[in-house]
């Protein structure tokens, strides 16, 4: 079985499939506005018509190279290219700044690679396992879930938290737009039909970060006499020596498992698990206060967690037919369609082509690091280009990435509202990232709260101890960080009194 | 007076030599709900099949969202050249206008065909439990009103069939929204529900392996592949959640092209690819009727699913 | 100054983020409720009043922050001159112009069509972010730029990619 899913794979014309989704997945990826999700949404039709082999493995093709281009323009640029790249900017961009956009961009490949393996790794050997455990998180434990990843939101915030959770709590209030959980009532909508579908998260990520960055490059164009920041970016490598590798090797481990662990737990996803990890890796380090400063510790996090989630992702998709995401969602319907039923019966039914799929994640994570390292050269020249031409091509895609988000023009219009907004809080010193986890939690909160309280009367939370745990690591979580949040603040003061 | 009589006679002559050189150019379905599901699946094999019929390309486009509502509230009034059509399925055409999520039915459209019959829902529950049939299941809730955890997604068809357990067959379960189907059998194997609702090819290899056991079908007649299975309409008659899938073209669209386009999809339907695709994707066989078929059908469903809407 | 102006970026967005949130109370009556199956007293709008409420309570955080920094600042009795509205909002002319074309193109895009709109904004964006003195020298590549990637991305992404890119008046590329 083994041996046939690897023929399978082995194929020229597969392995061209491959090459060319991880190619495609990469430029989606690396493209704001344009994500991997929608990739694999673009091309599922296209991969109908193909053996089920090939097709399924572009699909997870374009997953592996959708989700590592996000950190191109991340770091580059200052967007993040997926949603799963958020915190890839948070040192990515100062990084790049400094003079080191090569030693980052490499950062972020090899560490990409190196999260993909792990998770596929993970994925091969503890599929079984894991999935039990994930079968035990149902409505309480997302409930006291949802609630512990929000409350991270005290720890990203540095010194001004009521700042910090006015951003999140504005960011699940901008969420409760359209129909609601459950019951499917319009909520906020005004009237408007296309207020029913809610927001979607790339079109808040185009306003938050791709608008604003236009808008404050627009402020200094008076100012800035030098257009091309860099004229010769070193490319030496992957950018860092052996030594520094060897050093990052744990907060990579740690990262890879976060990642893994968010990625087997459905509803979360990438951009959360790039975020909770950088907030950890932040957190238990011993140099905090240089994180955000542009080191390479910060970039580890982020992209070995966001590439590890998507082994993690394949966990309950592969072995209980339940996908994570919207990607994964994709990824299963490209299954059903050639036949392959995932579940419990895939490993003796559809042995081979579960085979075939882990051999295409290897190949793809191969075609990934290559591609991206050869690619770093010219990925590193976007820098040259002018800004002034290159910010409104930028623009442009992101309007076509809402655009196609939904089919819908409609969403153009909340992209430049949400632009607004941003630039508004960015003047006002409020943070724009704790909004993402606000936006992507609060609905997860509220679907379960109210399941919870459907529950209440036949199963009453002490059945619960994950939830029970969970919740005191919440207030724990909250009373130590804003403990550390008064502390920096107090330095703070104390600094700018001297 | 004559001039006026000529001039009609030019608009008359120029529309008919219209329909008869349609199709000319791209056709477009937009698919009510998202790619990789089934109801765009059948439509992009429709569309495939269409452009062998029909000699032009016919693109799907899913413009999704809010059970397909989105998508039917904005093509009802869309162009009516005979070049847009919207590909939906009937449990969410009819369901919601039932349970109240829009205001307009089928009869806002000119429905084209009914052209496929999904493989329907099976009552499923976990084979520890001691619940053999459907009747087993309701009498126990009855027996321990509010303990019986009956999982459901509230809006959609499963959820009209809970409304009819409830109001029709007296079930006392808790019910619990537990969302799409991939969520409930997540809350079923994880034992955070008692009983629930699963399309037939998501369950199908857990009912194999023994992990679940399926009670009974929702359909109103078993398909035709897996025909051994009890019909839920056997312990309640009105228990009966057939989804099929519906094109269906902007009001107003010239009845002649609407026609043209039943005549090609019953062409596409009646070929032996057709049957192969369906019988190996749905366990049915071939379903789809004429442009009279398809309005008595709808009608039937529509009626049905509007005599629930008290409970609703 | 910059420490001066502080209790500002307190008071104006506090007083904002409250409106907003009543502003967002008074929506919330008007959802309809869910009455059917499996309805609980934690309906839908429970979490509303509870993200509206936290909203409002922090923004009154907020501004009670920055009224006792603002009596900091008085006791210090260092008042500062702010600059006049007027030619703050000179200073930001290209960010007020650029949201402006920005908004005029998503505005014009569904009936206009991508490919004009898309070429004029480009073209517009470029020279709101070149320096007035370099605009003779830019204004022949913007254009060029502008409508190779008018035509370019819809050429892609309508014809190749089948997102939905409005047509417009002319009917291009169909």
């Amino acid at each position: 079985m083994i041996f046939e899913g690897l023929m399978a794979i082995c194929q020229p014309l597969t392995v061209l499939w491959i090459a060319l989704g991880v190619a495609v997945g990469i430029i989606f990826g690396a493209i704001p506005g344009l994500t991997a999700t929608m990739a694999i949404v673009m091309f599922l039709p296209v991969t109908y018509s193909m053996a089920a082999s090939e097709g399924i493995a572009m699909l997870m093709a374009l997953y592996i190279g959708g989700i590592s281009g996000g950190l191109i323009s991340a770091i580059l640029l200052n967007i993040p290219g997926t949603p799963s790249s958020v915190a890839t900017c948070f040192d990515g961009k100062p990084m790049a700044n400094k003079g080191q956009a090569g030693r980052a961009l490499g950062t972020g490949v090899v560490f990409s690679f190196l999260g993909t393996l792990i998770g596929i790794a993970i994925l091969v050997v503890l599929a079984p396992a894991l999935c039990a455990f994930a079968l035990k998180f149902q409505a309480y434990e997302y409930c006291a879930l949802a609630l512990f990843s929000l409350s991270m939101v005290v720890a990203l915030t540095g010194s001004d938290m009521p700042k910090g959770l006015i951003s999140a709590v504005l960011g699940a209030l901008l969420a409760t737009v359209g129909l609601a959980p459950i019951d499917s009532r319009a909520r906020f909508t005004f009237g408007i039909f296309q207020l029913n579908n809610g927001f979607a998260l790339v079109v808040l990520l185009i306003g938050l970060f791709a608008i604003s960055e236009v808008m404050s490059f627009a402020e200094s164009v008076r100012k800035k006499q030098e257009y091309t920041v860099e004229q010769n970016v070193k490319m030496k490598g992957a950018g860092f020596s052996f030594v520094e590798f060897l050093a990052q090797i744990p907060n990579a481990i740690v990262s890879a498992l976060i990642g893994v662990g968010i990625g087997i737990l459905p509803g979360i996803g990438g951009g959360v698990s790039c975020m909770i990890s950088y907030t950890v890796s932040k957190n238990t380090s011993r140099h905090r206060e240089l994180y955000g400063t542009g080191i390479m510790d910060g970039v580890v996090a982020s992209e070995t967690a966001n590439n590890a989630t998507i082994g993690g992702a394949m966990i309950p998709l592969l072995s209980l037919g339940i996908p994570g995401d919207a990607a994964t969602a994709m990824l299963l319907g490209g299954l059903m369609i050639h036949n392959v039923a995932p579940g419990p019966l895939i490993y003796e039914k559809n042995g081979a082509v579960v085979y075939a799929i882990f051999f295409s994640m290897l190949l793809a994570a191969v075609f990934m690091l290559l591609f991206m390292l050869w690619g770093m050269r010219f990925f590193v020249s976007v820098l040259k280009v002018p800004k002034n031409y290159l910010l409104p091509i930028v623009m442009v895609l992101c309007g076509i990435g809402a655009i196609g988000n939904a089919n819908q023009v409609f969403d153009t219009y909340a992209m430049v509202g949400f632009g607004l907004m941003a630039y508004l809080m960015i003047k006002a010193r409020i943070p724009t990232v704790p909004m993402i986890l606000g936006f992507i939690l609060g609905p997860t909160f509220e679907e379960n709260l109210r399941r919870v309280s459907q529950l209440s009367s036949s199963d009453p939370f002490w059945n619960h101890p994950i939830f029970c745990v969970l919740i005191l690591a919440t207030v724990l979580v909250v009373i130590f960080s804003a403990r550390a949040n008064l502390r920096d603040a107090k330095r703070e003061e104390e600094l700018k009194n001297n | 007076m004559k001039k006026l009589l000529s001039a009609l006679f030019l608009v008359v002559l120029l529309a008919t030599s219209a329909f008869a050189a349609w199709p000319e150019k791209t056709i477009n379905i937009y698919v009510t709900h998202s790619a990789g599901g089934d109801t765009d699946y059948m439509a992009r094999q429709l569309a495939a099949g269409l452009e062998k019929v029909l000699g032009v390309s016919v693109v799907c486009t899913n413009v999704t969202g809010a059970n397909g509502a989105t998508c039917m509230t904005q093509y009802k009034d869309g162009d009516k050249d005979g070049y847009t059509f919207i590909a939906t399925n009937t449990a969410a055409l009819n369901g919601n206008e039932a349970t109240g999520m829009v205001d307009f039915g089928y009869s806002a459209f000119e429905p084209v065909s009914v052209y496929g019959i999904q493989s329907g829902e099976n009552i499923v529950v976990p084979a520890a439990s001691p619940y053999k049939n459907l009747k087993e299941l309701i009498d126990a809730s009855i027996a321990k009103p509010g303990q019986i955890k009956l999982g459901i997604s509230t809006g959609g068809g499963v959820y009209i069939m809970a409304c009819v357990l409830t109001n029709i067959g007296k079930a006392q379960f808790n019910i619990i929204d537990n969302g799409d189907a991939a969520n409930r059998l997540t809350a079923l194997l994880g034992g955070a529900i008692d009983a629930t609702s699963l399309p037939y090819s998501t369950a199908a290899d857990y009912i194999e392996k023994g992990q679940l056991r399926s009670l009974c079908t929702v359909l109103s007649k078993a398909p035709t592949l897996i025909p051994n299975q009890p019909s839920a309409s056997a312990v309640i008659p009105e228990l009966k959640m057939d989804t099929e899938y519906a094109l269906l073209a902007p009001k107003g669209t010239p009845a002649e092209l609407v026609k043209a386009m039943n005549d090609a999809v019953l062409k596409v339907c009646g070929a032996p690819e057709w049957k192969e695709m369906v019988n190996k994707f749905s366990f049915q066989d071939p379903f789809y009727f004429d442009v009279e078929g398809t309005l008595k059908n709808l009608k039937e469903q529509r009626e049905l699913f509007q005599s629930f809407e008290p409970f609703l | 100054m910059k420490n001066r102006d502080n209790y500002k970026m307190d008071i104006i967005p506090g007083v904002i983020l409250a409106l907003f949130s009543l502003f967002y109370m008074c929506q919330i009556p008007g959802i309809k409720i869910f009455k059917g199956l499996g309805s609980t007293p934690l309906n839908n709008h429970f979490v509303p009043w509870l993200w509206s409420g936290g909203l409002l309570f922090l923004s009154v955080w907020l501004i009670v922050r920055g009224i006792l920094k603002y009596r900091r600042v008085k006791a210090d009795g260092v008042e500062n001159q702010g600059a006049s509205l007027l030619s703050a909002l000179a200073d930001k002319r290209e960010v007020i112009l650029s949201f402006i074309a920005l908004t005029l193109y998503v505005a014009f895009m569904n009936s206009v069509g991508f490919v004009i709109t898309t070429t004029v904004y480009v073209f517009v964006q470029i020279l709101l972010l070149t320096p007035t003195e370099r605009w003779s020298r830019n204004i022949v590549p913007a254009a060029i730029t502008a409508l190779i990637a008018g035509c370019l991305l819809f050429y892609i992404f309508r014809s190749t990619l089948n997102v939905l890119l409005p047509v417009g008046l002319f009917g291009f590329g169909l």
